[in-house]
């Protein structure tokens, strides 16, 4: 067993959890935050996304363990407020359908237009089409994603 | 901006997706809750000598380690397929029996075999390795080429062969005459490639039985939640229909694969009343492929015959049809009434002549995947089209627009009688979108550049709103096809709609009550939908087939007219005006002609306290109805795909997407797209990217995300979606269905726009970077 | 079955090695490849996760080359000013599996999972790189093209760490390339990939290093091919099929056959050589 502490959301919280927890697992089951979801077993499509330390990161990927000390955001703690500029432009545009990959969607677009604005480049189409290559959709074949991260790129 | 029928309103749900609130069957946790893991055959086709369960059952919290023979004999019955068809000889199709664990044999890697039941996820999932069972391996038919083949394992006992039916559909004797006698006839083999369905979220149940009112309740990922309870009471005796209650919460996707009723969710209640334990079960991804029901899967020969003229005078096809292992519940509808009655396409076919084999395999059952059927007939019937054009020297759009159907109704040669549309409105829409007569220079302007350009388009046809009762029940299916409503105004004036329809990302939440607002001119906020749950809603039929527009909104519809009639009853009483004189606009209950109006909450409260309402009418102001369609309803559409292809690579790249569609009356077009832009990914993704595949043994290559390959972001284009639409005359809101179209219309766009570009039609679905290079290559041999 | 008492996480690499002389320990850094690989439902164990050992992070340089710790991100790599050598290997690291993964997968993984198809490997290849073993027993150096036997196995010894890649200073010069054809362009294991590293003086290569992935069981240089470029002036016709052969043995599989890889990695080769000779005409 560990004695895992994190931050999550902007609260610090610590459990002992089996050596094995996935991070996932730890904020589905230990902290009973639902919103991140798992979606396959080889890290492939994206809904587990959380930022860990500011990056967007798989939680499914990851042992909770090695999470101790981290500062993690999940997508109930993104918004100031009532919809953080990401979540809106999802409403905006359509951007989501069954709901199951869009936390992973909006976490990973998060990452994205913060990532390239503090690198002072330009998140096209193109480039958000590539930046997505971690996140899978099986609904809204990626048309109104694309169009709903470029809106929150102009907003955020 | 209107809320009404026609406007783009943003989505009601979102908010709770958006903020991680969602509620998805495993993100529910009940009290006193175990779990469950299956110990599932690793080999395709095995008898299964023993069991050993002891050292499962002694490890850690292992509660129970149940196996098929205890399923049984506690009177569990076997899974069944729920449509009858009958073959060309009058027998009746070779159902083999499917028990939710294996008892003798199993017959496809992942048939479940053991369930084990333990406190935590980990444990059940260790015990469940503990498990051993000892199986006799038996030789293995992993594809329809197997199953046919002379040496073929025998893989249910009653059916020789492994043949379900071989079933035929329209005159063989005249098909085959008009295509003796036809001036050209275009033969091609094709395959349609097998799909795994792949709704983001996998598959889950949670099960609890309450020992002392003897009563079930089951959380499920389903697309039909009073189907599931129909079905697991009647046939599978799991638990009386009155004592269970099944609730489908939010359901992340579907596309088919979670209309079935799946043996973890029979173990999983069988199990709750043996253990007296709430018990959770999700599957992970591996196992989603392992056993979701998987999609397509046919082998077809096809014949098309013309006259002189071009006119197309018969259309004959063989199809081979893979079933997997068992029959899933609708799979024998889909290669048969789902697709050879769409073998007519949007065209004039005189005579059509349809023999279909079914197959067992030992593979993942197949069954309806979005689309079911409709994919394989609009990919058969437009490639065979793209094809003769070719043979034929005629342009493309030309030899379609001459064999359009052009008067309505029309009666095609297999069963479907289209009520309405303009085909060729939808192709000249389309072409003009793709600037089609542009494509010339735009084809050079590649070659300049060393790359191959072409260009293809499909006119596919479909048929949705399943479906008339009568109708579908004279075909061999068992049970009615309709769909229920109830209206609820309540005493304060907000409206409560219960549907039977699902919504697993559809957006009915805002659909529904579009119409309820237009009806009425309440606000959207007034208004909820509620379902999803059999313990609320009275009963439903569910969400599949594009269903939920054409029949699920028409309940909704008839509903609302019997509300409406009762709330002009108590207006005219009210306000003392003669009823013909009452309108309901804008929220408000007015007499024409008068200054006099009441607001919407002044009737509900009128109808509950029931001081003062006409003479014999009872209080309160509910209303049900159950919608049982005329007809099928038949969108259609043309999709034009332009690709440029690498030659020294075989890469694809699709470089314009257009669809032209005929959805009938559309409620919100921002939905409608969404669900156009989504059908059209998957049809790429069946065009360019996805297949299952097995090796001969029966092992799935292709059960991760690291293999089957699914379309992501930049894998796709932005798709330019238009609509041109006609009115459907068969059902009160004119609503045609859009759900499947995108899937149905676009592999053939792509491949057709493919073959164009390597002037080669020898190409199969997925067009693999490789295959198409072979293609290329093979073709610069010959010409060498 | 599980890794109770079995999840070990030190903070400096003497720790480390105390650990792995005493147990039998799967080595975890990013984990991004340890589930997807082994298969399992749950992580099997016991497991050493290096991501704590902050030494082992980042670059260092002196006049022998540069040394990249074993736990460098790829997200590091894109990052890290480094010069125009590592420029295919910086094209390498966008193409390891998506963002979040590249923000947590690293340089030393990549190459320990040994996969076939790994992109780390050409372009390491191209710049003579070595990896830094260390156990208990003291450190060793082998060339890349040693440690990775074949498949999924690697020269390491179970008691060993791989504390870092080395670059020598001699394979510091000249510019890097990177290309990479898959069923799609990242995440799913590439069809074939080819990294260059060329030295052009005055229009003539002058040195040239060149490998391939994903068409063999590991990854090699192409010795034919960087011998037909030296001492000419830099034209991607001079590589032709004939000088590949030897070094490629592809499999069949779903993704692709084996006359297609083979083909296709000759196109590949020509390809990343025509983007030298563009960049220099430009």
């Amino acid at each position: 067993m560990s004695t895992v502490s994190m931050t999550v959301n902007g609260k610090v919280v610590a459990s002992v959890v089996e050596d094995r927890t996935l991070l996932v697992d730890f904020i589905r089951e230990h902290l009973r935050l639902t919103g991140t979801h798992v979606g396959c077993d080889t890290s492939q499509c994206g809904a587990c996304v959380v930022h860990v330390n500011g990056k967007a990161m798989k939680s499914c990927t990851m042992l909770a363990a090695a999470a101790d000390g981290a500062d993690v955001t999940t997508i109930e703690g993104v918004a100031n407020g009532d919809l953080h500029p990401m979540q809106k432009a999802f409403n905006d545009n359509h951007g989501l359908q069954c709901g199951f990959c869009t936390p992973g969607m909006i976490m990973s677009g998060i990452d994205m237009v913060n990532r390239y604005k503090a690198e002072g480049k330009t998140l096209d189409e193109a480039a958000i089409r590539a930046e997505l290559e971690g996140n899978i959709c099986r609904c809204t074949g990626y048309h109104n994603i694309v169009k709903s991260i470029q809106q929150a790129a102009g907003e955020m | 901006m209107s809320e009404g029928i026609g406007a783009p309103v943003k989505r009601k749900e979102d908010k709770r997706f958006l903020t991680g609130s969602g509620r998805y069957t495993d993100d529910i946790q009940m009290e006193n809750q175990a779990y469950a893991a299956f110990v599932r055959s690793p080999h395709a086709h095995a008898m299964v000598k023993g069991i050993d369960k002891s050292a499962a059952e002694a490890m850690p919290g292992v509660l129970a380690v149940l196996d098929g023979k205890q399923l049984t004999g506690d009177g569990i019955g076997n899974i069944i397929c729920g449509w009858a068809i009958t073959s060309k000889d009058g027998s009746p199709m070779n159902m083999g029996a499917w028990s939710a664990l294996a008892t003798d044999k199993t017959r496809y890697v992942g048939d479940a075999v053991v369930a084990v039941i333990a406190e935590t996820k980990a444990q059940a999932r260790e015990a469940a390795e503990a498990v051993v069972v000892d199986y006799d391996e038996l030789p293995v038919a992993a594809t329809i080429g197997a199953a046919v083949a002379g040496d073929a394992p025998q893989i249910h006992d009653n059916a020789p062969g492994n043949v379900i039916y071989d079933w035929e559909i329209g005159e063989k004797d005249p098909t085959d005459a008009a295509l003796a006698g036809a001036a050209h006839v275009t033969e091609m083999d094709l395959t349609n490639n097998r799909l795994s369905p792949n709704a983001m979220e996998p598959r889950a149940a949670i099960t609890k039985y309450d020992a002392a009112e003897d009563h079930y309740t089951l959380y499920t990922t389903s697309q039909n939640p009073h189907v599931a309870r129909l079905v697991l009471s009647a046939f599978y005796q799991v638990a009386p229909e009155h004592k269970l209650r099944v609730i489908a919460p939010d359901v992340g996707g579907g596309f088919g694969s979670k209309i079935y009723i799946y043996p973890e969710e029979i173990v999983c209640l069988w199990a709750a009343m043996k253990t007296k334990r709430s018990i959770k079960w999700t599957a992970d991804r591996t196992e989603a492929f392992l056993t979701d029901a998987h999609g397509r899967d046919h082998v077809t020969n096809a014949k098309m015959g013309f006259d002189a003229d071009g006119n197309i005078v018969g259309f004959k096809v063989s199809t081979k049809a893979n079933f997997g292992a068992y029959m899933s519940l609708f799979s024998s509808a889909v290669p048969t009434y789902l697709y050879a009655t769409l073998l007519s396409g949007t065209y004039n076919i005189p005579n059509i002549y349809c023999e279909v084999l079914a197959l067992y395999t030992n593979t993942v059952p197949i069954d309806a995947y979005r689309g079911a059927g409709r994919p394989e007939a609009s990919y058969l019937v437009e490639r065979m089209m793209e094809t003769a054009a070719r043979e034929l020297g005629r342009d493309p759009a030309d030899l379609r627009r001459q064999n359009f159907v052009r008067e309505f109704p029309h009666q095609t040669p297999v069963i479907m009688n289209y009520d309405s549309g303009d085909f060729e409105g939808n192709l000249n829409q389309a072409m003009e979108a793709a600037d089609w007569n542009g494509f010339d220079a735009r084809k050079a302007e590649s070659a300049a550049r060393g790359k191959l350009r072409g260009i293809g388009m499909a006119c596919y046809i479909e048929a949705c709103g399943i479906a008339p009762s009568a109708a579908v029940g004279s075909l061999g299916a068992g049970v009615g096809l309709w769909e229920s409503a109830e209206v609820r105004v309540n005493p304060v004036g907000s409206i409560e709609i219960l549907t039977g329809s699902h919504s697993h990302g559809q957006g009915h939440e805002t659909t529904f009550a579009q119409v309820v607002a237009d009806r009425f001119g309440v606000p959207l906020d007034s208004i909820q939908i509620v379902h999803g749950d059999t313990d609320k809603v009275q009963f439903g039929m569910g969400t599949y087939g594009s269903r939920s527009g054409p029949v699920g909104m028409s309940a909704i519809a008839k509903a609302l007219d019997k509300v409406e009639i009762k709330v002009k009853k108590i207006g005219a009483h009210l306000l003392e005006e003669p009823e013909e004189n009452i309108v309901i606009e804008d929220g408000q209950v007015k007499a024409t002609g008068t200054n006099k109006a009441l607001g919407w909450h002044e009737i509900g409260l009128a109808a509950y306290t029931a001081h003062n309402l006409p003479a014999d009418m009872e209080p309160g102001l509910k209303e049900g109805a159950f919608y049982d369609p005329l007809n099928f309803t038949f969108p259609m559409g043309c999709f034009i795909c332009e690709v440029e292809i690498d030659p020294d690579t075989g890469k694809t790249e699709i470089l314009k997407f257009v669809a032209s569609d005929d959805f009938g009356v559309i409620i919100n077009p921002m939905i409608v797209e969404g669900q156009v832009h989504g059908g059209i990914a998957q049809g790429v993704g069946q065009a360019l990217l996805e297949e299952v595949v097995y090796n001969e043994d029966g092992q799935q290559l292709s059960a991760s995300y690291m293999d089957y390959t699914m379309p992501r972001a930049d894998d796709v284009p932005n798709y330019d979606v238009l609509h041109h639409n006609t009115k459907c005359t068969t059902n009160p809101l004119g609503i045609k269905g859009c759900g499947e179209a995108g899937a149905i219309g676009s592999p053939p766009a792509v491949i057709n726009a493919i073959t164009n570009a390597i002037g080669n039609n020898d190409l199969s679905m997925p067009a693999t970077p490789s295959k198409v290079w072979a293609l290329i290559h093979s073709a610069r041999m010959a010409a060498e | 079955m599980g890794l109770q008492n079995g999840y070990f996480r030190p903070t400096s690499v003497d720790e480390a090695l105390d650990h792995l002389a005493a147990n039998d320990l799967t080595i975890a850094a990013g984990c991004t490849d340890l589930f997807p690989a082994t298969e399992q439902k749950t992580l099997g164990g016991p497991v050493l996760d290096i991501s704590g050992i902050t030494a082992l992070r980042g670059f260092r340089k002196n006049e022998t080359g540069i040394t990249i710790g074993a736990t460098t991100t790829w997200s590091d790599l894109i990052a890290a000013p480094l010069p125009s050598a590592f420029g295919g290997l910086k094209l390498a690291a966008r193409e390891v599996g998506a963002r979040q993964i590249q923000n947590r997968g690293t340089l030393a993984g990549n190459l320990c999972n040994a996969s076939p198809a790994a992109d780390g490997v050409p372009p390491l290849l191209t710049l003579d790189a070595q990896v830094v073993l260390a156990s208990k027993a003291g450190r060793r150096v082998m060339p890349l093209a040693d440690f990775l036997i074949g498949p999924r196995q690697t020269a390491r010894r179970a008691d060993e760490l791989l504390e870092g890649v080395h670059i020598p200073a001699s394979a510091l010069m000249g510019d890097g390339q990177f290309l990479k054809l898959g069923a799609r362009k990242y995440l799913v294991i590439s069809i074939a990939m080819v990294a260059a590293r060329l030295v052009i003086a005055d229009g003539v290569v002058a040195e040239a290093a060149l490998a391939i992935g994903a068409c063999g069981p590991v990854a090699a240089r192409l010795p034919k091919a960087e011998a037909a470029l030296v001492g000419q002036p830099m034209d991607p016709g001079l590589i032709n099929a004939s000088h590949l052969q030897g070094y490629l043995a592809p499999i069949d599989d779903m993704r692709a056959d084996a006359a297609y890889r083979t083909t296709v990695a000759t196109e590949l080769v020509q390809r990343i050589l025509g983007r030298f000779a563009e960049s220099r005409s430009a």
